[in-house]
């Protein structure tokens, strides 16, 4: 590895992180004034013109927050878990390439559109998401509270039960592209998008991400009327922006490998826009339906909701990756 | 290089102490979870990126969450403190260290410390892609041990299914 390639990595990392928090601070007020807007109301609107340093006040605020801590805490994993969820949730977005399909020339280098083209591609995804459900549960652990162990307790089993679906609807993905690696799937969608042959395989997916990330209306673990706030409970000030933030941004990842996945990442319809643009409308697009989701559908009971994950969506992403294959297998005339 | 597998040896021997010094079982089962990691990267660093992710999300993710849990649920707490080693479990650590080492001996006498190369070299794997080869090696040279291995975890699957069963009715 040369001086050039980690310099480099670095700069993209800190573009990314600096990005991704960007996203989260923004997103917060997008689903407010989203919210509101289908609530008849005009939501935030006081801080800067249409509430645009909304987030930065909150950040304030929360910055400034004295961190009241629970007495019986489990001193080190308190202070561990906070950390786990948000390296997990900004790690993710290291392969999603942005924009492509050639290389960024720049001051004479060629640079990727992405921190990382690794082989195994989506697969680092789904590894560093199964060691996010750590902070979770651990902070729910750590916390000494039965609150935030119920919360904990429900949020990983839902986590893991839907980690199954959500990486074997990729499954028919990959079986189509012929490979894992973000750049090829994407380059593999040049003419038809792949939500066009495999819309059920996006909804499972769109179904399984909503359910990965805890958000409505599979948003269990912070059922306020029974659990007061899930996990994070006795987490304030800055440690609860943390947890904030790790679930804002596993939004913003799992929407943008929906993109890459399905909507053709950086191909528009039409060469009008530059890649990074039609790559961003999209991500916005299902975020939009993240928001629209939270403010129609009610909460799931929680029995139904484990039943929707193993006998439904589980069943229906294992058919539907057999089905690709054979469908592949006999295109190609070797049945 | 080197320099990264000694920083990754350290704190696999480091996390495997962990495993058993510990006094709390969460922090044995942490540890436990550090050192997967650890052989996760060593398998990075030796180029083998898939083995990597199926170690992070079978044995770090899965397994080891589970593992998480039933501590958890069992004393969440005030946890058990163990009391101290008596004298026979002492024998069996002699026992299995003389025998490991001799096995570690064997090898280092027979193949020297890089190992033998197979026709698996790092730039056939490159060109093929890291996926790709093990999915081939799997599914045709090493078919039958697969669905040997598939067909016991099916047993035990269904195992657990009734005795979940059972204890309902």
């Amino acid at each position: 590895m040369t001086t050039e390639v980690v310099v480099e990595t670095l700069i993209k990392t800190v573009i990314v992180i600096f990005g991704l928090l960007t996203g989260f601070a923004y997103l917060t007020l997008f689903e407010r004034k989203v919210q509101a807007r289908l609530q008849q109301r005009p939501g935030p609107n006081r801080v800067g013109p249409w509430g645009l340093l909304q987030p930065a006040a909150d950040g304030l605020k929360l910055f400034f927050k004295s961190s009241s801590t629970p007495s019986g805490r489990d001193r080190f994993l308190y202070l561990l878990a906070p950390l786990i969820s948000v390296c997990a949730a900004l790690a993710s977005f290291a392969i999603i390439p942005v924009s492509g399909p050639g290389p960024l020339r720049l001051f004479g280098h060629s640079i990727g559109w992405y921190v990382m083209n690794v082989n195994i591609g989506v697969l680092w995804y789904l590894a560093v998401t199964s060691v996010g459900v750590f902070g979770i549960f651990l902070a729910g652990y750590a916390s000494n509270s039965k609150y935030s162990l119920l919360g904990a307790l429900r949020s990983s089993a839902q986590m893991i039960s839907y980690e199954m679906a959500l990486g074997l609807s990729l499954v028919p993905v990959f079986i189509l592209a012929g490979s894992l690696k973000l750049v090829d799937i994407v380059n593999a969608q040049h003419t038809w998008w792949f939500i066009i042959p495999l819309l059920p395989a996006f909804f499972l997916y769109l179904i399984a991400g909503i359910a990965e990330t805890n958000r409505a209306p599979f948003d269990l673990p912070e059922a306020e009327t029974e659990l007061v706030a899930g996990y994070h409970t006795e987490y304030s000030g800055m440690r609860f922006a943390l947890f904030f933030m790790a679930e804002y941004i596993n939004m913003i990842i799992v929407s943008s490998i929906a993109t890459v996945v399905f909507l053709g990442g950086w191909w528009g319809p039409l060469g009008i826009l530059p890649g990074p643009w039609w790559f961003l409308l999209k991500v916005i697009v299902l975020l939009y339906v993240y928001v629209w989701l939270r403010a129609t559908l009610p909460r799931m009971r929680y029995d139904r909701l484990m039943a929707l994950g193993w006998k439904s969506l589980f069943p229906l992403s294992l058919a539907m990756m057999m089905i690709t294959a054979v469908v592949v297998v006999a295109a190609e005339g070797t049945l | 290089m080197v320099v990264g597998f000694a920083i990754v040896a350290a704190w696999e021997l480091v996390t495997a102490a962990g495993v058993i010094a510990f006094r709390r079982p969460i922090y044995n089962a942490l540890a436990l979870v550090g050192n997967m990691l650890g052989l996760a990267v060593l398998f990075l660093m030796l180029n083998a990126q898939f083995l990597f992710a199926a170690q992070v999300i079978v044995y770090a993710g899965a397994v080891m969450v589970l593992f998480v849990f039933i501590i958890a649920l069992m004393n969440p707490v005030s946890d058990v403190t163990l009391g101290p080693a008596r004298g026979g479990e002492w024998i069996y650590g002699i026992v299995f260290g003389v025998i490991f080492a001799a096995l570690l001996g064997v090898l280092l006498v027979n193949q020297g410390l890089t190992g033998r190369s197979g026709p698996s070299t790092p730039e056939v794997i490159n060109a093929v892609g890291n996926v790709q080869s093990v999915g081939t090696a799997l599914y045709t040279t090493f078919l039958f041990p697969v669905e040997v291995t598939s067909v016991l975890l099916l047993i035990a699957a269904v195992g657990a299914v009734y005795l979940a069963m059972r204890r309902i009715r």
